[in-house]
């Protein structure tokens, strides 16, 4: 009988267009919708060529110090290359900034140097660095040079000019490192979103196991009332249902994270059994949620849906699939939330893998979602046993 | 008009998830306000950095401190690993520095005194480097040459001084003209959603075989159900509009009374009609309500993330850009990105508007067609 009613199960939901569309499809879909609009995000953080405009008249020819700098950081052969850099007169850099071609451009007069912009954003920041540069430079070469002439006057020495800032400028344009970067490699941010997708595809086992507990049920649907007449232990039905959903969970969940691999090359760190072991136990947890929510005297199909999604796709959006600042903003601001909510301990699992070396936090966000799923079977246990109908 | 009365009947059953979409326009109308640029004067971009001080506050560190407040927001975060880590990941700050103990003593001594940094992974993260590497750099020349503490901050904070003037060329208010934009290509989801649910959701209701053998045998005419049908979905759309051009209005206040305001208000018009057509061929098509919902969110989510609407065009990859190009969101979000750059209307300027706002009513009058030839071999079936 289980075997029956495990076959049967399985035929049901997979017949069942509209559970399969959003438990199965679904998924994969999102999946790629946010590999076409996040694909390029990652090369979008870096730092890229700016477009700079330089009016090209005699003062700037003269500026010894600006022209050498800008020389340099418009290398292209130059690995550190900063701008790309166009060299025309004032109007037609006036029409070039009009039209978003450069992001600036440096004019150079008899006694200042000025940069005209279209906005303030992070470009025309670093222009304004470089020239800033530039003259902080020639201020520390003016006022050391002063500096070590006092000092060697008071020794009733004569200073040697040329030696002086000749030493100075040697040391500015020393390499030197002045910091040990401790950065870590794992930093696409945007591997949030393929999380939580994963957390949601996880969860939305729910949809299957709640669909699959209808038919059991003599309260919820015709085909429970007739199932409930037939000799069966109860809890044979429901083992069966939950191997069936499992097994279409397990099939869902395995080819969603075969093609976010290979297809949309998602991290998700180096230890795939911790991966495959946290989408498991998420699978079950979003079945116990179904049964939870499937078994609970709720009066109608749509409440039932209703709480689903808003635990599931709520859930999604303080775990950051809709921005993936929420997530932070929820973790700092209402840590209790997130710590309760199950699309976080999946999502939060797959970050620790990507981002953090030791294992702490994401066996806390495993052991935490297998407390919740053995919560949702207790409250689903107690509605479902000893269930008797008078009259339905 | 009893049909128009009870299209809106229909509609109210359905509130709930038209109420939903609303929700989203209004949750996107939140993050469509959150930008900050100055367009009066320039403002440089400061990254935010987290400093870790486990050195005494000496005059150099205190020095530094002042350095950084002028160049970065300095945000305080608890001294605790993971949640610096969390910060940096999630780019809430640029850049981690931690100062060891005993780090002045080793500068003044002229020692090894190289500071950890942790950086994350955006621009700003370059920006700070290229701050601290500034800053390092003079520290450490004048550090080699000078003796007295005193005079080694005096020589650095004077060699930081930066005075390069920065003029802003712009007659535009491009910071609320830019939000205005973000708004209504925001706005994208929630039109297409709710036109389309709206008006497919009625057609199904009015196709329901039961329901059209109810119509056919009454006294009522097929084509005056027909037209109040239309005028339904009309009232209803133009209402929709009203209340995305109110909320703009609200959030934008004068700027939306201006001429690329006032363009913004008719890009959405006309888009809202396609929105219409794409809601009525849905509608032609499907006959169940669970089919909606799907194709309404494939349509909304998939046409906001490939055409520009959560993610800027700029940053989109090209293929994925010549494939949007086959959706009218693509044209809509286009005319808005247009239309904030335009700051003086004339023949050039205008006209790219036109053809993008072309493009998007050939669209619906396809969609149109599209839904009336499929309806009638449906019907001749």
């Amino acid at each position: 009988m289980f075997f029956h009613n495990f076959k049967y199960t399985l035929k049901v939901l997979l017949k069942n267009k509209v559970l399969v569309f959003w438990a199965i499809l679904w998924p994969l879909i999102l999946g790629t919708l946010f590999y076409m609009a996040f694909s390029n995000m990652a090369s979008s953080e870096k730092l890229d060529i700016i477009n700079l405009g330089i009016v090209d008249n005699e003062y700037y020819n003269k500026n010894e110090y600006l022209k050498t700098a800008i020389d340099n950081l418009s290398n292209s052969e130059n690995e550190n290359q900063l701008f790309k850099t166009t060299y025309e007169d004032q109007e037609k850099l006036n029409e070039m900034l009009n039209s978003k071609k450069i992001d600036g451009y440096i004019y150079v007069d008899i006694n200042e140097i000025k940069i005209i912009v279209k906005e303030s954003n992070i470009n025309q920041t670093i222009i304004k660095y470089v020239v800033d540069e530039i003259e902080e430079y020639q201020n520390l070469i003016s006022d050391l040079v002063s500096y070590k002439v006092k000092d060697v006057l008071l020794n009733n020495e004569i200073p040697n000019y040329d030696q002086i800032i000749n030493n100075i400028v040697i040391k500015i344009n020393q390499e030197k490192n002045y910091f040990n970067n401790l950065s870590e490699k794992n930093m696409d941010y945007m591997m949030i979103e393929y999380y939580t997708l994963l957390a949601m595809a996880c969860l939305y086992g729910a949809l299957l196991s709640s669909e699959a507990i209808k038919n059991y049920l003599g309260n919820a649907s015709r085909k429970g009332s007739r199932v409930n007449l037939a000799p069966i232990k109860r809890t044979t039905l429901i083992m069966s249902g939950f191997l069936a959903t499992f097994i279409i969970q397990l099939a869902t969940i395995t080819s969603l994270l075969l093609y976010t691999i290979f297809m949309l090359k998602v991290d998700y760190g180096n230890q795939i059994h911790f991966v495959i072991l946290l989408s498991l136990v998420g699978s079950i947890a979003g079945i116990s949620l179904g049964f939870l929510v499937g078994s609970a005297p709720f009066k109608s199909d749509s409440t039932r849906n209703g709480i689903m999604n808003v635990i599931v796709m709520l859930g999604c959006f303080f775990a950051g699939m809709m921005g993936v600042k929420m997530k932070y903003v929820i973790d700092t601001n209402l840590p209790l939330i997130n710590k309760l909510n199950p699309s976080n301990m999946i999502t939060d699992g797959f970050y620790s893998l990507y981002y953090y070396d030791n294992l702490s936090r994401y066996y806390f966000n495993l052991l935490s979602l297998l407390f919740l799923t053995i919560i949702f079977i207790i409250i689903s246990v107690y509605y479902l046993r000893r269930k008797k109908y008078d009259s339905i | 008009m009893i049909v128009f009365k009870n299209y809106f009947k229909i509609l109210n059953k359905h509130k709930g998830v038209i109420l939903l979409y609303v929700g989203i326009l209004l949750l996107f109308t939140l993050f469509s306000t959150q930008s900050n640029n100055n367009t009066q004067s320039f403002v440089a971009s400061k990254p935010n950095v987290a400093v870790i001080n486990n050195d005494s506050k000496t005059e150099i560190v205190n020095n530094l401190y002042r350095y950084l407040e002028e160049n970065t927001d300095i945000i305080d975060i608890e001294n605790n690993d993971s949640k610096l880590n969390d910060a940096l990941f999630y780019q809430e700050i640029d850049a981690i520095i931690y100062i060891y103990d005993g780090y002045t003593n080793d500068y003044l001594s002229n020692k090894e005194n190289n500071l950890n940094v942790k950086y994350g992974n955006t621009v700003y993260s370059s920006y700070v480097d290229m701050i601290l590497k500034r800053y390092f750099k003079i520290a450490d020349i004048v550090n080699d040459d000078v003796n007295s503490t005193d005079d080694i901050i005096s020589i650095i904070n004077n060699s930081l001084k930066n005075t390069t003037e920065v003029e802003i060329k712009n007659t535009l208010d491009v910071d609320t003209i830019s939000k205005a934009s973000y708004f209504f290509n925001y706005a994208n989801y929630s039109i297409l959603a709710i036109c389309i649910y709206s008006t497919a959701i009625i057609l199904i209701r009015f196709n329901n075989k039961k329901i059209k053998n109810r119509n056919n045998i009454s006294s009522k005419k097929s084509s005056s159900i027909t037209k109040e049908l239309y005028l339904g979905n009309l009232v209803f759309v133009l209402f929709v509009w009203l209340f995305v051009v109110a909320l703009s209005i609200f959030i934008n206040k004068d700027i939306m009374f201006t001429i690329n305001g006032m363009l913004l208000i008719v890009n959405s018009l006309v888009f809202m009609i396609c929105a219409l057509s794409v809601g009525f061929l849905i509608g032609i098509f499907f006959n169940n309500e669970s089919a909606i919902a799907a194709a309404v969110n494939i349509i909304a989510l998939g046409t906001s993330f490939i055409c520009g609407s959560f993610i800027p065009v700029e940053y989109l990859p090209n293929t994925v850009v010549a494939i949007s190009k086959v959706l009218p969101s693509y044209w809509f979000i286009q005319n808005n990105n247009l239309i904030k750059t335009i700051e003086v209307f004339n023949y050039n300027t205008i006209i790219p508007l036109i053809i993008n706002m072309f493009i998007i009513i050939i669209f619906a009058f396809s969609f149109f067609m599209m839904a009336v030839i499929y309806n009638k071999k449906r019907i001749k079936n």
